[in-house]
């Protein structure tokens, strides 16, 4: 049995991490959650239940136990720590600026300077440090398994933050101590419904690219097909973009493997997309086009209105195409592997990003469930629903399905939505009035909506028998209506 | 099956080629009919079945008028047989072109039909009826099948072939909607000058491209034209 005590519970990865290490019949885990506990607690319960977890059952089994404390202080009761044989560090601030109290290194560096102490007070000989990839700064090429000696030229203060703390734990190795060091590189969605609960790195390009859509979508006198975008980098490059579970199960069969101690491991996406892949998927799901790689530095030359506010969303956008990384990975899977991060990986974090505003509306599953008796609740239908089943649908595999439909769901609240369609995906809902100009779209009653999506009424009948209108092309909702139709029958909404 | 006192529906089976087609003939129930009609709905991917308002509507009405009606449904999408796309991309090349290979196969569906109805009805001349993608389907039996009448119901004469119409020297009827989306009024007209005579166009002012809640006009307009022009043809007959 492996008695862990696991820090960083509640972060993106740290709660994937829990969910896998429970998931193995030999672990007890004791989480260290920052005051107030109770609060905390309630967070990393929900989170869990997310992953089909039951944190509640497992405290109950012995499996979990929860204690209170903040880094770097630290301040605990170490009675609950005896028998612990592993410690996973994975707590961490990944503010990439450094503020007036001492954040990021604060956490990040004093914090593991306290984790450390605490491992050797408590008699934990073996230490996982969950690190990061980009501790190797503005360095280029193949970056080596293996501490770096020499401070990097870092990006920004977290990575700094990063380095310093992986010497501290490189030198609390003794012949008793051993220490692991997982380095993840960019973390995104989840590889089954592309969640995720934080929302950095690409998603930073991901939303500035949503902002100059709506910038696009706004001017009468733009071509979103044409948009001068110059973006700095190299298109060839890669991002090394792995989905968080992924990562999560990579740390933990790493923490865990005694072969796997006292070494450096990158945990790093065999086959990552290249920097024109992701410019064309951002493209296709945002419906623009126009973007050019360009090998020139911030700030632009003549910069025009859309640069600047592409550019102007975060200073990590700057950079963000400029770096040629790749990671040696002694435990990575071959080259040919299977993509971890594809075209339609790709859209799902995205389309998980919309739904929760860019991480800033927590979804929970059954959040928003249809509403009573037999009437669906719209809302839910066009942002969870629908979200979920298209993808796994025949229409998913209409490659020329490119359009924007709206629905007005009338007689309800949150009744108009607005569903962009990209080459057969969902690529975005809007709520609401305003958003993407429709090509077409159907006006129907909330009873009529609700019979229809539960597969009780063919939607051809509600609109023949009087019960739905069609407004705009009516030639492409006609044939939206048939495909609408399949979906229907092969994704009914089943229950209330 | 009997739907009122008058009519008689049978559900029906209808070889066409390797595949089978489905389709109601509709009859009155006490009478014996000595005409016939095939009825074809709009296009099967757009959801054109016998249970469609106009198609249902016209079947009605020319069974009481003393017809046995054929309406049927072309073969499934997804029975199309070996070799066929499956429907994601016949959809995708639908959506795209707003038309599909495959239509040929729901045309063999229409010639198919009218010879069963021939078989089962030995009327010397049966009525062709087309609504939306039908009116081709009916256009295309008109070739093979010597009609009494054609009745065109919201043809697309933008989208579908109705050359075939040009050797058949029965009365023909189109009647539009002012407002159909498929083709304007002034591309109706333009078209239908175009056509053979002797030929008759009735224009709606109602009921869109569907006709919903119009059935009643539509369906005096077809027996107007029954009455004045092809009635004397079953007489002489």
């Amino acid at each position: 049995m492996d008695n862990i005590l696991l820090t960083g519970g509640t972060g993106l990865l740290g709660h994937y991490l829990l969910a896998e290490l429970l998931r193995r019949a030999d672990t007890r885990v004791r989480v260290l959650l920052r005051p107030p506990l109770e609060d905390n607690a309630r967070r990393l319960s929900a989170l869990l239940a997310d992953l089909d977890v039951n944190l509640a059952a497992m405290m109950k089994e012995g499996r979990v136990a929860l204690l209170e404390g903040a880094l770097p202080e630290l301040e605990l009761d170490e009675g609950p720590l005896a028998g612990i044989n592993r410690v996973i560090h994975a707590a961490a601030n990944t503010s990439f600026d450094a503020d007036a109290s001492g954040e990021p290194a604060r956490t990040n560096v004093e914090g593991t300077r306290a984790m450390l102490a605490l491992a050797e007070r408590i008699g934990a000989r073996h230490f996982a440090y969950v690190s990061t990839a980009y501790v190797c700064g503005k360095r280029a090429g193949r970056i080596p398994e293996r501490v770096l000696d020499q401070p990097p030229d870092s990006c920004n203060a977290y990575e700094r933050s990063k380095w310093d703390a992986e010497q501290l734990v490189w030198d609390w190795r003794d012949a008793t101590h051993a220490a692991t060091i997982c380095r993840p590189t960019i973390l995104f969605g989840d590889s089954v419904h592309g969640r995720a609960t934080t929302m950095r790195g690409l998603y930073l390009i991901a939303r500035a690219t949503e902002i100059l859509a709506r910038a696009v979508a706004d001017s009468a006198d733009a071509d979103r097909h044409a948009v001068p975008l110059r973006i700095i980098g190299r298109s060839d490059a890669t991002i090394n973009v792995i989905p968080v579970d992924w990562a999560a199960a990579r740390v933990a069969e790493i923490a865990l493997d005694d072969d796997a101690r006292g070494l450096v491991h990158h945990i790093a996406n065999p086959n990552p997309p290249t920097h024109q892949e992701i410019k064309e998927w951002l493209e296709a799901f945002f419906d623009l086009n126009g973007g050019r790689f360009c090998d020139k530095p911030w700030p632009l030359d003549g910069a025009n209105h859309y640069e600047e506010l592409f550019y102007s969303r975060s200073d990590a956008v700057h950079d963000y195409f400029r770096h040629d990384l790749s990671f040696e990975s002694r435990r990575g899977e071959s080259d040919d592997a299977a993509r971890l991060i594809d075209r339609e990986a790709f859209f799902a974090a995205l389309r998980y990003a919309k739904r929760t505003n860019w991480g800033r509306k927590r979804l929970t599953r059954n959040a928003t469930r249809p509403a009573t008796g037999e009437t669906v609740n719209p809302a839910w239908y066009f942002t969870e629903f629908l979200p979920d089943a298209i993808p796994r649908s025949e229409v998913a595999r209409i490659d020329a399905l490119t359009t924007v439909a709206r629905y007005i769901i009338t007689d309800c609240a949150n009744g108009e939505w607005v569903c962009r369609f990209q080459n057969g995906d969902l690529a975005e809902v809007s709520g609401g009035p305003n958003g993407v100009r429709e090509a077409f779209g159907y006006r129907v009653p909330h009873d009529e909506f609700s019979k229809a999506v539960r597969g009780r009424c063919p939607l051809q009948d509600v609109f023949l028998e009087g019960g739905a209108e069609m407004f705009g092309d009516i030639d492409l909702a006609l044939k939206m209506v048939s495909i609408m139709e399949r979906f229907l029958q092969e994704f009914p909404v089943t229950s209330s | 099956m009997r739907t009122d006192s008058e009519i008689c529906e049978e559900r029906v089976t209808v070889a066409s080629g390797a595949a089978r087609v489905e389709g109601i003939l509709a009859y009155p129930f006490e009478r014996r009919v000595n005409r016939s009609a095939l009825i074809a709905g709009p296009h099967p991917l757009l959801g054109g079945n016998v249970d469609n308002n106009v198609v249902r509507a016209l079947r009605r009405a020319l069974v009481h008028a003393g017809y046995a009606a054929l309406s049927f449904g072309y073969r499934h999408p997804d029975a199309l047989g070996d070799g066929a796309r499956g429907w994601s991309a016949m959809t995708a090349g639908f959506w795209r072109d707003g038309r599909c290979d495959e239509e040929a196969l729901w045309l063999e569906d229409a010639r198919a039909a009218a010879g069963a109805l021939r078989d089962w009805t030995q009327p010397a001349k049966p009525l062709l009826v087309g609504y939306s993608f039908g009116c081709c389907a009916v256009a295309a039996c008109a070739a093979t099948v010597d009609p009494a009448g054609v009745a065109l119901i919201s043809p697309n004469p933008r989208r579908h072939d109705f050359a075939p119409l040009a050797t058949c020297a029965a009365p023909l009827l189109v009647v539009q909607s002012d407002n159909d989306f498929t083709c304007t009024l002034g591309e109706g007209a333009e078209w239908f000058a175009s056509l053979r005579e002797p030929k008759t166009r009735v224009v709606l002012s109602a009921g869109e491209h569907f006709f919903r809640g119009c059935e009643a006009q539509l369906r005096d307009a077809l027996l107007t034209f029954l009455n004045e022009h092809v009635e004397a043809g079953h007489a002489a007959c």
